[in-house]
């Protein structure tokens, strides 16, 4: 397996469940206690699609790839797939996490 | 004592490429027609709710219910409230006025639901459709709208082998039906050949898969049933009014092919109603995507789960199926001025009841309306009966 680097999420202090960032309280116990956590940084493409018409903010990155992608611990996160790899993209497809970025969220590599 | 509420008059701007005519015109224009087609004169109106999403992004104007309200000349005693969530502003609003009416507190509500889009650029119009992703995170990916009805409808075909084709005839049937629609942006012939050629959006969604930005406005007067004869002969019921909340993203959601927020609504619209899924006789739902058609009409309880595509192929979904959907030409090629299209598709349903639609759908009885905000955030499912 391709060493990969941890996803950062949250977990609730109270119950533990996990989240994707930010969440003000645990929705599911109302917990108001939210530390930081990681999970493995593997995942495997739930959906995916190529944008080709953007929003005007990102009409100069198209075409590119925007991915649903399944984590560990039964999370999902909208995420997208650094270019390089994006024609191999398929359901079920293994991705390994790449970085989180402050502006444009959580990006994916495909495992080659 | 909650009273029964009635639709007792219906009114429309046309959807489309409206030059010339503003967010507050266009509003005023449906307003009025709706008064008229009441009988009722805008001093006896006790409230207005507008529903409208991005009054302020595109139009640049704020406060427009008031703003509406006062150039309406409506009385100073008259409340004015926009309501809004995103494409289903217009379905709440219509609720928002069920209730005031049902609780007593008003005789007569103006509903009135508006957009003004055309005049702004297409990546202008994506970026502020986009805001009603959660900006914290989905919004920030770059994934459009088209981008995410794409992500359910590729998965949807990969669990129950939907189609393009099947997404290409949701779009031909609209387009068909609005060719006799006079309130529809688009009244021409369209190929299959034509839709399916058309300009990849974000696959396997193309262009004509995706509702038109649009211009419009809608509006319909509400009074108590037992009121509602001294206005008009034909009146049309209000038995179900729902409203529910989903998740706040796409990948929130627990399982991205269902809706959690229509079943919902339509639980709730059906059980007020004391009515099922078979009894409703036409539907006007919200294909802001042809993939969303075939997502709601399983979510709404007419096809199961994965069959919506098939139900399409097998034209049961057509004017002379077993349940006629978008008679009007929907979203899809009605048009869809996000905050007015609740409130159209009243204006629509309100008219197959009356009996008087170009595409009337025969001895239609019982009609359901649905909006949905977002992926799923907020659902509204109306319920209509002939008086």
């Amino acid at each position: 397996m391709v060493t990969a680097t941890p996803i950062p999420v949250i977990r609730c202090r109270a119950c533990g469940r996990l989240g994707i960032p930010p969440q003000y309280m645990c929705d599911a116990c109302g917990g108001c206690e939210i530390d930081p956590a990681e999970i493995p940084g593997h995942g495997r493409v739930y959906s995916h699609t190529t944008i080709r018409v953007a929003p005007d903010a990102f009409a100069g990155q198209i075409p590119y790839t925007v991915v649903l992608v399944d984590l560990e611990s039964n999370l999902r996160i909208t995420a997208r797939v650094t270019p390089g790899s994006e024609d191999l993209v398929d359901v079920g497809r293994e991705l390994i996490f790449d970085r989180l970025d402050a502006d444009t969220g959580y990006w994916f590599r495909v495992v080659p | 004592m909650a009273r029964s509420v009635s639709v007792i008059g219906i009114g429309t701007t046309a959807f489309g490429v409206l030059e010339g005519k503003g967010l507050k015109a266009l509003a005023i224009d449906a307003c009025n027609d709706a008064l008229k087609d009441a009988n009722v004169d805008r001093s006896a109106i006790d409230a207005l709710y507008v529903g409208n999403f991005l009054s302020g992004v595109l139009a640049g104007q704020e406060a427009i219910a008031p703003q509406i309200g006062y150039q309406l000349g409506l009385r100073k005693e008259t409340p004015c409230t926009k309501v809004e969530g995103a494409c289903c502003s217009g379905g709440i609003a219509l609720r928002h006025g069920y209730i005031l009416v049902s609780s007593g507190l008003a005789e007569l509500v103006l509903v009135v639901g508006v957009e003004k889009m055309t005049h702004a650029s297409t990546e202008k119009n994506t970026e502020g459709l986009a805001m009603a992703m959660d900006h914290e995170t989905e919004l920030k990916t770059g994934v459009s709208f088209a981008g995410l009805f794409a992500l359910v409808a590729k998965r949807h075909m990969y669990e129950f082998k939907t189609t393009p084709e099947h997404l290409a005839l949701v779009s031909h049937k609209n387009h068909e039906n609005s060719i006799n629609n006079p309130r529809a942006r688009f009244r021409n012939k369209v190929s299959l050949e034509k839709i399916r050629d058309s300009k990849m959006v974000a696959d396997p969604l193309r262009l004509y898969d995706c509702c038109p930005i649009s211009d419009g406005a809608a509006a319909v007067v509400l009074c108590a049933t037992e009121n509602a004869r001294t206005f008009t002969e034909t009146p049309v019921d209000i038995v179900g009014v729902a409203q529910s909340t989903g998740y706040n993203s796409l990948y929130r959601t627990p399982n991205p092919l269902t809706f959690d927020a229509t079943v919902i609504a339509a639980k709730k619209a059906f059980h007020m109603a004391g009515l099922q899924p078979d009894d409703v006789d036409v539907v006007e739902l919200h294909d802001c995507f042809s993939m969303a058609e075939i997502v709601d009409s399983e979510d709404l309880g007419f096809f199961p789960k994965g069959r919506g595509g098939f139900a399409v192929a097998d034209g049961l979904t057509r004017l002379d199926g077993k349940i006629p959907i978008n008679p009007s030409g929907g979203l899809l090629s009605k048009g869809h001025p996000v905050g007015a299209t609740g409130v159209g598709q009243v204006y629509e349903v309100v008219r197959q009841l009356r009996g008087t639609h170009e595409n009337q759908v025969r001895n239609a009885e019982v009609a359901l309306t649905h909006n949905i905000g977002g992926t799923g955030q907020v659902a509204t499912v109306n319920i209509f009966r002939r008086h």
